[in-house]
């Protein structure tokens, strides 16, 4: 097997387009926060790709008879044979010790949210609750709030209330994100085995516990904005946003339909895209309406 | 399922795995409350009794593990850490060091004999921690050695909180690693049952992680600098320890110990 090949295999074991949707919620957090540094906002987008790709690659090695199962997974490149076993949990360890490295580089918060990250999601959910529970993404989730508490962390240097409202806005995102995905792909899971909520539970079930989660995401965004003093933008577009998920969450609880369920699926990532990245407008809006304020 | 790795599930094996992940997410915690390490040890301890409640429900427990419990959190309540400290290794050091040393005799005596030791060496170094560091150093290797899994497994939990007792000494550290490297090389390839043979790259991978940052520690004279990288061993490691069926330890295979 030849080395250009093995990394292209490593590159699409790192779930590229998952990886940026989360260090987009790292970069969000940073700028959220005020982070203004360039030399850290590089080393940020370094950690997040090393250690949410490292992750990503370690689970997929931890999950190999899972994939090899199911059909949406069975072309990746450890069930496929396109890389070796020895040589994608190589290329794991050399990722996440490489983001150790340059997390060290921007403070020690951000070094515990990249080692939080792999611990809530290789050892947590992976190893510990995906195989024996339904709620495995209620702990698994904490991982994907990860990224969002390390940007802040970066820009803070401190884990402050602020961070963990961006975390728990993201844990409280998942199930949408999750859930709907494994309704889509329920007979699946059944075959490899695996207790998704979907799968054990009805799709009214499903869908009730999904728009509970969808309020207090609300609810907590408007937290942020009162203890932060900035969000009302980004508060006013996701919960638009929301409503419309809430809608088609209704015509799935009426009418369950793999369709529906793929819209809502669609839906899911704008969610978030749109509150990391309006979150930092705001924040710079408030910065320059305050100095206006004062050349006035 | 691999031969010698035992049934899924059962109370101690959950009880062994969940210490092994929580003491995972304690080491963490010190990384940035550094000022919390007694905090993190008194959890890592109680972790460790959790781990010998259940050898108690299986195995049996001698006296003197309850007397050092006892004595443990009489000086936990006083506020007094470094006699803490001190006693909690002579937990481990009772509980690890002897099964293997005095296999040949009745498991209880050679507990009570290691601990007495280890209580006595206490007595005369009046708090140096140093030394205690020297003989769990001896006691990992001399328990893996014994090639008993459940050894090893408490083992590598316990070596913990005694990395963050000498967090200021790394070639401790070092040598505790080294320790695993070689005994899991030697083992893997001379048919020596090894403990961590299920995902051994991936606790092999977290020990050469933690080996390297040592080594880094040595080379900067930053020694907690590479506490990190050893909490990304350590994690790395227990990901392979706990990988299924891994984590099913098999009870029946608890002569001497567990």
């Amino acid at each position: 097997m030849n080395i250009r090949a093995t990394i292209k295999a490593v590159v699409e074991m790192t779930k590229p387009l998952q990886t940026f949707l989360l260090m987009i919620t790292m970069v969000g957090g940073y700028l959220a926060a005020g982070g203004t540094d360039l030399v850290t906002l590089l080393l940020l987008l370094i950690v997040g790709y090393t250690s949410i790709g490292g992750t990503t690659v370690l689970n997929m090695y931890l999950e190999r008879d899972i994939d090899a199962v199911m059909n949406r997974t069975k072309k990746r490149p450890l069930p496929s044979r396109r890389i070796g076993e020895s040589a994608a949990v190589l290329s794991a360890l050399i990722l996440l010790s490489a983001s150790i490295a340059f997390a060290e580089l921007i403070n020690s918060y951000v070094v515990l949210t990249v080692l939080a990250g792999l611990y809530f999601d290789v050892l947590i959910y992976t190893n510990l609750v995906k195989r024996r529970t339904p709620y495995n993404i209620v702990l698994g989730g904490i991982a994907g709030a990860m990224p969002a508490l390390g940007g802040w962390a970066a820009a803070v240097g401190a884990i402050t209330l602020g961070g963990l409202l961006l975390s728990l806005a993201v844990m409280l995102w998942i199930p949408l994100h999750i859930w709907i995905l494994a309704y889509y792909l329920k007979d699946e899971y059944a075959k490899a085995q695996i207790p998704m909520f979907p799968v054990v539970a009805s799709p009214f079930r499903t869908a009730t516990y999904i728009k509970a989660a969808l309020y207090i995401l609300v609810l907590n965004i408007a937290v942020f904005t009162v203890t932060q003093g900035y969000g009302i933008i980004a508060f006013i577009a996701t919960s638009i946003l929301v409503y419309k998920a809430l809608k088609l969450l209704n015509l799935f609880k009426a009418k369950p339909s793999k369709s529906t369920a793929f819209k809502l699926y669609k839906f899911a990532s704008p969610i978030m895209g749109t509150l990391f990245i309006l979150l930092p407008i705001d924040y710079w809006l408030r910065i320059y309406e305050s100095i206006i304020f004062h050349l006035i | 399922m691999e031969e010698g790795y035992g049934k899924p599930g059962g109370f101690a094996s959950y009880i062994v795995a969940l210490s092994l992940i929580l003491t995972a997410g304690l080491l963490m915690v010190a990384i940035v409350e550094r000022t919390s390490i007694e905090f993190v040890l008194y959890l890592s301890t109680l972790l460790l009794g959790s781990v010998l409640f259940v050898k108690s429900r299986n195995a049996g427990i001698s006296g003197i593990e309850i007397v050092s419990l006892t004595l443990y959190i009489i000086f936990v309540a006083m506020g007094n850490w470094v006699h803490a400290n001190s006693i909690f290794i002579v937990i481990i050091g009772a509980s690890l060091l002897g099964i293997p040393l005095f296999n040949s005799i009745r498991r209880k005596n050679a507990e009570a004999v290691s601990s007495i030791l280890l209580m006595g060496l206490f007595a005369i170094n009046n708090q140096n921690v140093y030394w205690f560091e020297s003989l769990i150093l001896m006691s990992t290797i001399v328990t893996l050695a014994g090639s008993k899994r459940i050894h090893s497994i408490l083992t590598f939990i316990a070596t913990a909180p005694l990395v963050i007792l000498s967090s200021n000494n790394p070639l401790v550290m070092y040598l505790i690693t080294l320790s695993f490297i070689l005994f899991s090389i030697n083992s893997s390839g001379t048919g020596v049952k090894c403990p961590f043979r299920k995902e051994i790259i991936l606790v092999m991978g977290g020990f050469v992680i933690q080996a390297g940052g040592i080594l880094i520690g040595l080379v900067v004279n930053e020694p907690y600098q590479i506490f990190p990288y050893w909490v990304l061993g350590y994690i790395i490691s227990a990901v392979g320890l706990t990988s299924p069926p891994f984590y099913s330890i098999d009870l029946e295979e608890r002569e001497g110990g567990l």
